[in-house]
């Protein structure tokens, strides 16, 4: 799609030429986000350093009709960050920790903060931002409130919403508006949570209050050994049944084990089914209480060991291997596709084995990583690029599995985003009219759909097709 | 190129933020997974024949090798870069202008110190602290006058001589090791290869230096000048064929790194180890008192990310120093990068003032570090900031613990 003339111009007087983009070389590296089999390229890349700037280019692209989308680090796995002409407002240089506030534990950033960043800079004071998404070496807080990201300590410290006081955003009109404070009891509904989770297609936020959360003082890490997969599902029931909420409750499978020990040598016992990773944290008296009885439901679900980490390298070891372990599968596979499903935690057992069944039926080997704790599943399909159809068979057999994670009452996402990937499943799991009513809500703030067009919403107002497999940059997975 | 090796990228973009490039600019081009987006372009012919835009992003990348270690698919960059520098050169792309002229100087130890007379001289005569302070000339240059230590009148296997024998405090010798002596270093930091040689000795090893060693072709291979490199990494494997040593210690992180990428070898078949990972595993009297000045490291990143050797010079420094204050982003580029710092010189600067900025919050009265190029770099970075810090090799600081003890310094009549 061209872009009307005059708009890259208007961009360059704007934030200073160097800071537009528009050459082959510049915007082809922009065709796909974590996501690599959905591509689409932009007409126009510009890179804001300030909220006044961001709400100028909106007001600039809304006059002109061009569609924007705002982007952090690219990290994200369902298509949400790419955009079929248009312009893509990359929020890199907004990365700045504007203030830090330890007494009341809240810190202001620009959305391009990295998470790890932000973590570095508030551990001093003994506090941390507790979302912690496997990609948190990379990703933005942006991101992270625009997808409502998750990671394993969601189980004991919840998802990124309950850890942002505020925002500042820009509207697609180019409205500034301030929502939430410094602190949660302000009066009248919480709209500033509404906007978490809503994969930037209601508003831009270029500026989030985040809460901080004081580190536990004692953290303990344990892994169980289980020679099969239903005696590792069976003890994430036990234990939480056993009044222990742990802060985070890890299920890897024998096929991740064999990728992560291939590259990385984490100390994953090779010969097992299934491990479960499990980390206690709070006051050294609790943790020890609560160590016994997940160590007990292990073995009673037959753990053919119990090991816990000795010291803190060990620990980071652990943890290595496992905020890796999707990565490492590169190794064994050229290419795989990652989903990203929710079930009760009470029907782990049942939908991993139905996986495992799905797989083969495709012949399709399937490597699952869950948040066990919370049921939610990131089954793997590893598959040959080279072969014709290899990508829409693996497709195929994750869009069954998907629909497995519905039929016993679960979701087809629960991290990763609708993006453009699972808008055609929207309909599986909305009805009509829930449908619409999302729609009719979006269209009450981005009445032109210029934000971010084409994305979570099944048809509706698109603007530029998404292409599927287009020159796909790599291996690829969501 | 090598098409499997840019396969195993999986686009996660995991090693963004690692990037120093990509810290300063932003910019997806200018990060890992956009290069390797880009190389596959070129190689795909994507670009419809026009190229250059691709390779501005590929010029200024650092090949600092972080982003290989953030990597959790195992993905080679350095591989894959070099092979596209390689590309670049063999089509005779007039890369940076300076690139050509630059790594023949380097290559010749005639020219090499035909180049050291001229910055002696500019030191004697003080011409250069002149030229730093003259704001007309483009900072690039300016920082790399400022950075330069004192040239001594000679290279320093001219002046000393070519075997030394243990010199333990017990007088116990332990065995018998050679050091790779190389190009800038023997030319410009003889003060680190004598404070080597004491240290060693010191700790019990004869040390015996080769004749007519010179560059090992680290930073003609960096460019994608693999012809070059290949005839001086073979010039420098001759040198050491009669040489009888347990090991061959070196002491430039970036020469270290290309003798184990290229699997380098003499017929002797002695192994090539860095002088930190040797004197961690044999420090047999470490220093009696430390000292206590404020200090920082600065890991090389081809000692760090290049090598994975990443605790040794901490080790070290802990048993010379009694105040080591990490600081932050220790592990990323200074901006040096071989010749990098001269061809890419805007780039560059910025680099280092992120890194300065990063240094100076931890208030430092010495940096150590173990790569010529980043020593080079960072004393600039700090002298054109006004900061009274000083640069050191990490066994140069070893070696100054061991001075606060008379008995150290008489073995090697140091006043
Ligand atoms: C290896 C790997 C592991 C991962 N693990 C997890 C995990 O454990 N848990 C998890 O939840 N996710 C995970 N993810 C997914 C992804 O990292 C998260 O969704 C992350 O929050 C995305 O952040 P980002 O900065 O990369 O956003 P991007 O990918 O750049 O953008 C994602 C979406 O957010 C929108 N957006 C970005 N910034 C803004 C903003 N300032 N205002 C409005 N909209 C914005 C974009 O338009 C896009 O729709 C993983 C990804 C990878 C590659
Ligand atoms: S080598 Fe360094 S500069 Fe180059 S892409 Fe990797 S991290 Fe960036
Ligand atoms: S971390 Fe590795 S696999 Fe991921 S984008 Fe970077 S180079 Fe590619």
């Amino acid at each position: 799609m061209a872009l009307p003339a005059g708009l890259s111009r208007k961009l360059g007087k704007l934030l200073g030429p160097q800071w537009v983009d528009k050459d082959p070389a510049d915007l082809l590296v922009y065709q796909s986000d974590g996501l690599t089999l959905h591509a689409a390229t932009p007409d126009v890349v510009v890179y804001p350093e300030t909220t006044e700037q961001c709400a100028r280019i909106i007001k600039t692209c809304a006059s002109y009709g061009a569609p924007f989308v705002a982007r952090g680090a690219g990290t994200g796995l369902s298509g949400g960050a790419i955009s079929d002409g248009g312009v893509i407002i990359q929020l890199s240089r907004m990365n700045r920790v504007l203030q830090i506030d330890h007494r009341n534990r809240f810190a202001i950033v620009q959305p391009g903060v990295v998470n790890n960043y932000l973590n570095l800079q508030v551990r001093p004071f003994g506090l941390e931002f507790a979302p912690d998404p496997s990609s948190q070496a990379a990703c933005t807080i942006g991101g992270n409130v625009a997808e409502n990201a998750g990671g394993p300590h969601t189980l004991k410290y919840g998802v990124t919403s309950n850890h942002i006081l505020g925002q500042t955003v820009v509207f697609p009109d180019g409205s500034i508006e301030q929502l939430g404070g410094t602190f949660p009891l302000a009066a009248g509904p919480d709209f500033s949570a509404f906007l978490v989770g809503t994969e930037g297609t209601i508003a831009i936020t270029t500026e989030v209050i985040v809460r901080l959360t004081p580190l536990a003082p004692s953290v303990k890490t344990m892994l169980a050994t289980f020679p099969t997969v239903a005696g590792a599902t069976e003890s994430v029931s036990a234990i939480l049944s056993a009044g222990v909420l742990p802060a985070a409750l890890e299920l890897i499978d024998n096929l991740c084990i064999q990728a992560v020990e291939a590259h990385l040598k984490a100390g994953f016992p090779t010969e097992a089914a299934a491990i479960l990773l499990i980390e206690l944290d709070g006051e050294e008296s609790e943790i020890a209480n609560e160590s016994a009885p997940v160590e007990k439901a292990c073995r009673q679900n037959g753990a053919t060991d119990f090991r816990v980490a000795q010291g803190e390298d060990e620990r980071q070891q652990l943890w290595r291997g496992r905020k890796h372990a999707v990565g490492s599968l590169g190794k064994l596979s050229p290419a795989f596709y990652t989903n990203d499903g929710v079930v009760p935690r009470s029907k782990l057992t049942t939908i991993l084995s139905e996986i495992y069944r799905i797989g083969s039926k495709h012949s399709l080997r399937v490597a699952n990583v869950c948040h066990a704790g919370d049921g939610s599943m990131h089954p793997l399909v590893l598959f040959d690029p080279t072969t014709a159809d290899g990508a829409a068979r693996a497709m195929e057999c994750s869009e069954e599995i998907l629909l497995a994670c519905l039929e016993i009452g679960g979701s087809i996402t629960g991290e990763h985003g609708v993006g453009v990937e699972k808008r055609h499943m929207m309909n599986r799991m909305f009805s009509a009219r829930d449908l619409e009513h999302m729609a009719r809500l979006r269209t009450a703030f981005n009445p032109h759909d210029l934000l971010n067009p084409g994305k979570v919403l099944p048809g509706g107002a698109t603007r530029g097709e998404v292409k599927a497999g287009v020159s796909i940059p790599g291996g690829s997975w969501i | 190129m090598e098409q499997n090796l840019l396969q195993e990228c999986i686009h996660c973009g995991l090693c963004l933020s690692s990037c120093p490039t990509y810290l300063v600019l932003g910019k997806e081009a200018d990060s890992p997974r956009g290069r390797l987006a880009l190389m596959k372009a070129i190689e795909d012919d994507q670009l419809q024949g026009d190229n250059t835009g691709a390779f501005a992003h590929l010029d200024i990348c650092l090949g600092c090798l972080a982003c290989q270690t953030s990597c959790p698919s195992g993905v080679q960059y350095g591989h894959l870069l070099e092979a596209t520098r390689g590309y670049q050169y063999v089509n005779d792309r007039q890369l940076f202008g300076l690139q050509k002229p630059l790594l023949k100087i380097i290559a010749s130890p005639t020219y090499l110190r035909w180049l050291s007379r001229l910055a002696r001289a500019l030191q004697l005569i003080r011409l250069d602290r002149l030229l730093i302070r003259l704001p007309i000339l483009p900072r690039p240059v300016r920082s790399q006058l400022a950075g330069l230590p004192k040239i001594p009148p000679q290279p320093f296997t001219r002046t000393a001589p070519s075997d030394f024998p243990s010199a333990a405090p017990d007088g116990q010798r332990r065995g018998r090791v050679a050091l790779f002596t190389g190009c800038v270093m023997d030319h410009w930091y003889g003060t680190v290869h004598a404070a080597t040689v004491r240290v060693l000795r010191w700790n019990g090893y004869d040390v015996v230096l080769p004749v007519d060693n010179h560059c090992c072709g680290a930073l003609h291979s960096h460019a994608g000048d693999h012809d070059t490199a290949d005839v001086l990494l073979k010039n420098s494997a001759k040198v050491f064929d009669q040489i009888e040593a347990d090991a061959i210690i070196i002491n430039s992180a970036g020469c270290g790194y290309q003798l184990a990428e290229k699997q380098w070898h003499c017929a002797t078949g002695a192994p090539v180890i860095d002088i930190c990972v040797w004197m961690a595993a044999n420090l047999h009297h470490p220093p009696q008192t430390r000292l206590g000045q404020r200090i920082t490291y600065d890991a090389p990143c081809h000692l760090f990310h290049g090598q994975g050797i990443t605790r040794e010079p901490l080790q070290l420094l802990d048993a010379a120093c009694q105040n080591m204050l990490p600081a932050p982003e220790a592990e990323v580029c200074c901006g040096s990068a071989g010749i990098y710092s001269i061809t890419q010189g805007h780039m560059s600067q910025q680099i280092l003032d992120r890194k300065i900025d990063n240094i100076m919050s931890v208030e430092p009265r010495m940096l150590a570090t173990a790569n010529p190029g980043c020593h080079l770099q960072l004393q600039a970075g700090l002298r054109l900031r006004g900061a009274n810090v000083d640069v050191r090799h990490v066994v140069e600081v070893l070696d100054l613990a061991y001075q606060q003890d008379d008995s150290y310094r008489r073995t090697f009549g140091i006043v």
